[in-house]
């Protein structure tokens, strides 16, 4: 593995929120993490915890009442010119970004191209759009573009329209559009997921021969831990809008120490070869508008809760919403009542962060399967 | 010959069917295709134009073509001609085709070789046979001061397909800009031309024109240009919708990623996808300014007498309604069929564009 030298992309304290009739939806509350050339970091969680909504605000493709609230994305260049803070760049300079240094692959390969425009003629202009060529050599890098990215006869194809591609194909013209100009940073917001598993096998497999000859770095946003495994160099886990592990994905896998983690890892069938069932984690994310206190994460934890019954743990009886309920008041903190916001990031190992204030590491928790 | 299938069938499965490009243009014809009405509706529009574009070798007192001293003349040609801005240009830089002063009914008797239009009468010349009943000479008749009743109506047909396509087509234009600007650009963008649209929308139509009207010289081209500028609002709302709903597809976002500004988003990707639903309305905005352009004139304020228009000529016929009462069937039979064949089309383009309907084969 290459040493890891100055990041791509730095992403400090990113706050996106949502103003919506009925309160304001806090969609990305405070994820930092680093992308470094020619490494892949994947951003995992289960729906609706913000992966999204991160990679959508490094785009700054919010819109209203969507905002960047707060936070920097810092965008390092290759040579030695001073970072550029994408969320305070004027759309203008933006325009420049985009498609140039950074680039980006969509979920749904079905929607993601103008059904009335040949596929070709779409590549064309966006190679046309960071670069001063004339049509004919948009045209020819077009057809180059195509057969690089393994799209059989594709002079022909490209003149052909979106609904006439399958979704393998199209997703792979997407991703040759996006690195078509060359850029430093990709992000990849579940390219595979609307795929069926072969097809995303060949993708997965394009995308990295991409960027091991363009040596580009990767935020690929998946809730697929299986390609996790194949794909990444580091992994940030989410939970509601929030980044609750973030370590090297040989570390994540073998000493997850969030109980988050611990349960997704549990979720997935098989991953051990052992023949035990998939333990679902009990409980859905919480709605985005009524977060728990504490640690966002509390009501489900399965280490919370064991610890509370063992009596190791106190619990309190907090009234909410003309309700009283049994609560961890130690998963909450301070005793007080005062809510200071779930716990935040803490090293536990080198290059091993978890926002957990039980967790030590994985083997002290033990969430074993039974 | 088991083994000729087989090849055949490998070589089949090795190229795809070479099949009609998958154009939305060709996906809406082939629905639109099957609309029977709709091709009815549209075979009369094509008819009215071909008669509104060559009235002149219809009905007219100059011949299509004659011989006259030594030479051939095409007089009607050369009025068709002078309608089409290019053509008019090149024609009279290359040959005198008509000297001044030519009076081909005298100087051409009927014995000289001459081909002559069905209706041997201009649109605006007189006869001393006031009032005619329908004859082999008149087929629907003359009005007060003798014109020929049918060749005012094909020359009325100018003003109808006239008005018709340069109204809605400034009004398209219009819509198109002001509700994509809404659409796309959204915040104060859309309040302002949102409300824009609702003002202009609480007048009737009809007497917001009348009123316009009465202030301007009453005149074909500013009734055309008026009804363009009042009849823009359904034209906007709809492709402001389209934009909105367009706005938050994937493949906008995609092209903003690689890099294309508001220009090129609104003209490359919303625009075309946003055309379709725009047709029918296009197409019902026609037949009513149609109607509008033939109601202003009915009451004096579209075209001018003795010019013709289908409007002026069902008001004279009006007029005579005791004396002359077949007067009124050749302008109000076709003031509805033209009005008839352009809901229909409106109505088949629709069917088309709908997307529920678009996934039968």
């Amino acid at each position: 593995m290459m040493p890891p030298d100055r990041p791509m992309l730095d992403v400090v304290d990113l706050h996106t929120r949502f103003r919506t009739g009925d309160g304001v939806v806090r969609a990305v509350d405070g994820v930092s993490f680093s992308i470094h050339r020619g490494q892949t970091l994947a951003l995992v969680g289960e729906s609706g915890c913000g992966k999204s909504a991160t990679a959508l605000s490094i785009m700054r493709l919010i819109d209203p009442p969507g905002e960047i609230a707060d936070g920097q994305i810092r965008l390092h260049s290759v040579d030695d010119n001073p970072p550029v803070d994408l969320r305070t760049l004027s759309e203008r300079r933006l325009r420049e970004i985009r498609g140039r240094r950074v680039g980006m692959v969509f979920q749904d390969p079905m929607t993601a191209l103008n059904p009335v425009l040949p596929v070709g003629g779409q590549i064309a202009e966006s190679i046309r759009a960071h670069r001063p060529v004339d049509r004919r050599r948009a045209w020819h890098d077009t057809i180059e573009l195509l057969d690089d990215v393994g799209i059989a006869a594709p002079d022909r194809r490209a003149r052909q329209y979106p609904h006439e591609w399958s979704g393998g194909m199209i997703q792979r013209a997407l991703i040759a559009m996006a690195v078509a100009g060359r850029p430093d940073l990709l992000i990849a917001d579940e390219p595979t997921t609307a795929l069926d598993v072969t097809t995303q096998a060949q993708i997965l497999e394009l995308l990295q021969r991409l960027q091991r000859e363009f040596g580009m770095a990767i935020l690929f946003i998946t809730h697929d831990l299986g390609i996790v495994a194949d794909m990444a160099d580091d992994v940030c886990v989410m939970y509601a809008g929030r980044i609750v592990e973030r370590a090297d994905v040989r570390t994540l896998f073998t000493q997850p120490a969030h109980p988050y983690t611990q349960a997704l890892l549990a979720a997935l069938a098989g991953f051990d070869r052992s023949p035990t069932r998939a333990e679902p984690i009990p409980g859905g994310v919480p709605h985005p508008l009524h977060l728990p206190d504490g640690c966002r994460f509390h009501p489900r934890c399965v280490l919370s809760r064991r610890l509370a019954a063992d009596g190791r743990r106190e619990t309190a009886v907090v009234p909410r919403d003309r309700e009283s309920v049994i609560v961890l008041r130690n998963c909450i903190r301070p005793v007080d009542g005062r809510d200071i916001g779930g716990p935040s990031l803490r090293p536990v190992a080198a290059g091993h962060d978890v926002a957990c204030w039980e967790a030590n590491d994985g083997a002290a928790i033990g969430i074993a399967r039974p | 010959m088991p083994n000729n299938t087989s090849s055949a069938v490998e070589t089949g499965a090795n190229r795809t069917p070479r099949r009609r490009r998958e154009t939305q243009t060709y996906r809406t014809w082939r629905q639109f295709r099957r609309h029977r009405t709709g091709l009815f509706g549209l075979s009369i529009i094509f008819t009215l134009m071909l008669i509104a574009v060559s009235a002149p070798l219809i009905a007219g007192n100059q011949p299509i073509a004659c011989h006259f001293d030594g030479q051939w003349h095409f007089p009607a040609l050369v009025d068709v001609a002078n309608k089409i801005p290019f053509l008019s240009f090149v024609l009279n830089k290359s040959k005198p085709f008509r000297f001044a002063g030519f009076d081909a009914k005298t100087a051409v008797g009927d014995d000289e070789s001459a081909i002559w239009p069905v209706v041997r009468y201009g649109p605006l010349e007189t006869t001393s046979d006031g009032l005619a009943r329908p004859s082999r000479e008149h087929w629907l008749g003359t009005d007060e001061v003798g014109r020929d009743l049918l060749a005012r109506l094909v020359h009325g047909a100018v003003v109808s397909v006239k008005v018709g396509v340069v109204s809605m087509g400034i009004a398209a234009v219009l819509g198109v800009l002001l509700g994509g600007a809404a659409g796309y650009f959204g915040g104060w963008t859309d309040a302002l031309i949102s409300r824009l649209i609702e003002v202009v929308m609480c007048f009737p139509v009809f007497f917001l024109i009348l009123s316009i009207m009465v202030w301007i010289e009453p005149d074909i081209n500013n009734v055309m240009v008026v009804i363009g500028l009042t009849r823009w609002t359904g034209i906007a709302r709809y492709t402001r919708a389209e934009f909105l709903r367009l706005k938050s597809q994937d493949f906008v976002a995609a092209a903003v990623v690689s890099g294309a500004g508001p220009l090129r988003i609104m003209l490359r990707h919303l625009l075309p996808n946003a055309m379709s639903p725009l047709w029918g309305t296009i197409a019902f905005g026609m037949a009513q300014a149609v109607l509008t352009e033939a109601g202003l004139s009915w009451l004096g304020f579209g075209v001018q007498w003795p010019e013709p228009s289908w409007g002026n000529l069902l008001r004279s016929a009006f007029e005579h309604r005791g004396v002359a009462p077949a007067m009124i069937a050749g302008p109000s039979v076709a003031i509805l069929l033209t009005v008839l064949a352009y809901n229909l089309v409106g109505d088949a383009l629709r069917d088309a564009t709908d997307p529920k309907r678009a996934a039968t084969p």
